[in-house]
């Protein structure tokens, strides 16, 4: 309990940190609070102020986070608490009660301020920008075409075989979304960890090695390539494409292997047996 | 459905009807080992079913509402200020809706519907494979997330319409959960500023200029909506709990008990009972307390 008291205290610094949305959403209830006798909807402030409380003090934080089981994280306990439909209605009641009458009916004065609390809304950080690692990065979409295109050019050259895979992450990402007719040693769920809370399957550890052989710089494999070639040989795997930039040496000792020669295929070495 | 519904209420209902649809043609198929293809069938008559039996009853109040001379748009024309107002809200609402189909924006990341969805138009049947890898399960699934209705609805949906899954998960489905979201924030303006619509299309506006400032980051429902809108969770967040706190306000209680079902069906909660219940039972006591103080509104909103 300790230990999910201080992950939920962490969880709110860094929520807080993060995001303008928070920081408006307490700006909104001490304006609300503040101009309480004109609130009309004075259960939605209520509600809102409570929820608030329990997702920011670590206990409560922490029971929420037991409540909504440990399938999500800290961020999703936040969705007990309205915070478009609270801020919005803050908004609203300033733009339509409190502008008005202080601004002593003058258009220019209602215009600037409306003004200056879009723009501070728009530039206190980024709108519409992709702050996360991983998926979503730059380049993406070409990724995904790039991969998608050799997955075609698979298929022809099988002539309506099944596919089984084994390739770079870049190409296994995107495979079973193109097609779920290709078949794979590992999907996924082997570099986001997210997906593994989907199911109670576990991948056999010379996986995980194969993985490792594969994605590693030339030169830095830690996992010997016979190991990887053995593994293979005796999987179901009949399509396998290797980097490029692995050493020649290395893509020999699979075709041995294997019992086939490797061909170019873009920028991968490929291999049907 | 009560006389007082209007096309929004309408929209998230049929919304909730064919997530039931899609749950109970999910189930059938599950535990009765039924293929995809009568799933969807089942799916199609239920969703259909549902749409007539809305329609007729709108028709119906609509028609007795107008025998009453009860029709409060035609009594009040839009002002310029409403006029403008509302100009915006759609220009908020179309930007959104372009970022989403021309950007292709979208986040994957700890997200396997597309993948299931193919899965199961390739098996013709649910869970029978990983859908990650295309092999047969060695250890299963959680039977939680079995029975949630997502990947069946957009399979069958998918093979009804004959849209591709990734076109359909990816972009389409995102666009009806923005629609269904902001006529989910149009019940909430109306439980808020009861017959007065300039504040409520202020407060539409305003709903759609924090869901683009809210696309910075995950977990915000700006971000859901405009990068994850397929995913349950965003649904919940930005349609569910909208329309049941406006539930709260305007008394229809019924329907709160709809969101909780429609919630359980699209998202995990093992332990709990979800967040819209735990939102609906906190905005019912903040109700009674404030009542209990001796506080209540003339206009009186429930909440």
């Amino acid at each position: 309990m300790a230990e999910l008291v201080k992950n939920a205290w962490a969880g709110w610094l860094s929520f807080a940190n993060a995001g303008k949305l928070p920081a408006a959403l307490l700006i909104s209830l001490l304006f609300l609070w503040i101009y309480y006798k004109r609130v009309r909807q004075k259960g939605l402030l209520i509600y809102t102020t409570a929820a608030l409380i329990c997702c920011i003090l670590p206990v409560t934080a922490a029971l929420l986070e037991l409540y909504q089981t440990r399938f999500y994280d800290y961020k999703w306990i936040w969705s007990l608490v309205p915070m478009t439909a609270l801020t919005g209605f803050a908004v609203t009641l300033f733009l339509t009660d409190f502008l008005q009458e202080s601004s002593g009916g003058s258009r220019k004065r209602q215009a600037a301020a409306v003004a200056l609390l879009a723009a501070g809304l728009i530039f206190c950080g980024g709108m519409g920008r992709k702050p996360w690692d991983g998926c979503g990065r730059q380049g993406e979409v070409q990724e995904r075409q790039k991969a998608e295109m050799i997955f075609e050019e698979l298929q022809e050259r099988l002539q309506g075989k099944q596919v089984c895979l084994w390739a770079p992450r870049e190409l296994l990402e995107y495979a079973r979304a193109y097609d779920a007719g290709i078949l794979l040693l590992y999907g996924r769920d082997m570099w986001d960890t997210d997906l593994t809370a989907y199911s109670y399957e576990s991948y056999p550890g010379g996986f995980r090695d194969l993985y490792l052989w594969i994605e590693s710089a030339p030169g830095t494999e830690t996992v010997p390539v016979l190991y990887c070639a053995e593994a293979l040989a005796a999987s179901e795997v009949n399509c396998i494409l290797l980097p490029g930039d692995k050493p020649a040496e290395m893509i020999q000792s699979f075709e041995d292997m294997l019992g086939v020669r490797s061909e170019k295929l873009g920028e991968y070495y490929l291999l049907i047996r | 459905m009560q006389k007082n519904d209007s096309f929004a209420d309408m929209m998230i209902l049929f919304f909730i009807m064919v997530i039931g649809a899609a749950e109970a043609a999910h189930l059938f198929g599950v535990f009765f080992h039924r293929p995809i293809s009568v799933c969807s069938m089942i799916f199609g008559v239920l969703g259909v079913l549902s749409a007539a039996a809305l329609l007729c009853l709108w028709a119906f109040h609509r028609s007795k509402s107008a025998d009453h001379g009860v029709d409060r748009n035609r009594k009040h024309p839009y002002s310029r200020n409403e006029k403008f107002l509302l100009l915006l809200f759609v220009f908020l609402v179309l930007t959104q809706v372009l970022f989403m189909l021309i950007g292709k924006n979208v986040y994957t990341k700890g997200d396997m519907t597309v993948e299931t969805v193919r899965s199961f138009l390739q098996t013709n049947s649910a869970y029978q494979v990983n859908p990650l890898t295309g092999q047969p399960y060695a250890e299963g699934l959680p039977s939680r997330i079995q029975i949630l209705c997502l990947p069946m609805l957009y399979a069958a949906v998918s093979s009804i319409f004959h849209i591709t899954p990734d076109v359909l998960v990816l972009y389409v489905i995102p666009v009806v959960t923005l629609l269904c979201c902001y006529g989910a924030y149009g019940c909430l303006a109306e439980g808020l500023f009861p017959e007065n619509r300039s504040r409520q299309l202020c407060f539409l506006a305003a709903v759609a200029f924090l869901i683009w400032i809210g696309s910075y980051g995950y977990g915000m429902d700006g971000f859901g909506l405009i990068f994850t809108g397929w995913r349950g969770v965003t649904i919940r967040n930005a349609v569910l709990i909208p329309y049941a706190v406006s539930c709260c306000l305007r008394r229809k209680y019924l329907c709160l008990l709809l969101c909780v079902l429609a919630e359980a069906c699209i998202v995990w909660t093992l332990y709990g009972m979800g967040v819209c219940l735990l939102t609906i039972l906190g905005m019912l006591l903040a109700g009674r307390l404030r009542r209990g103080a001796g506080k209540e509104d003339a206009d009186g909103g429930a909440c």
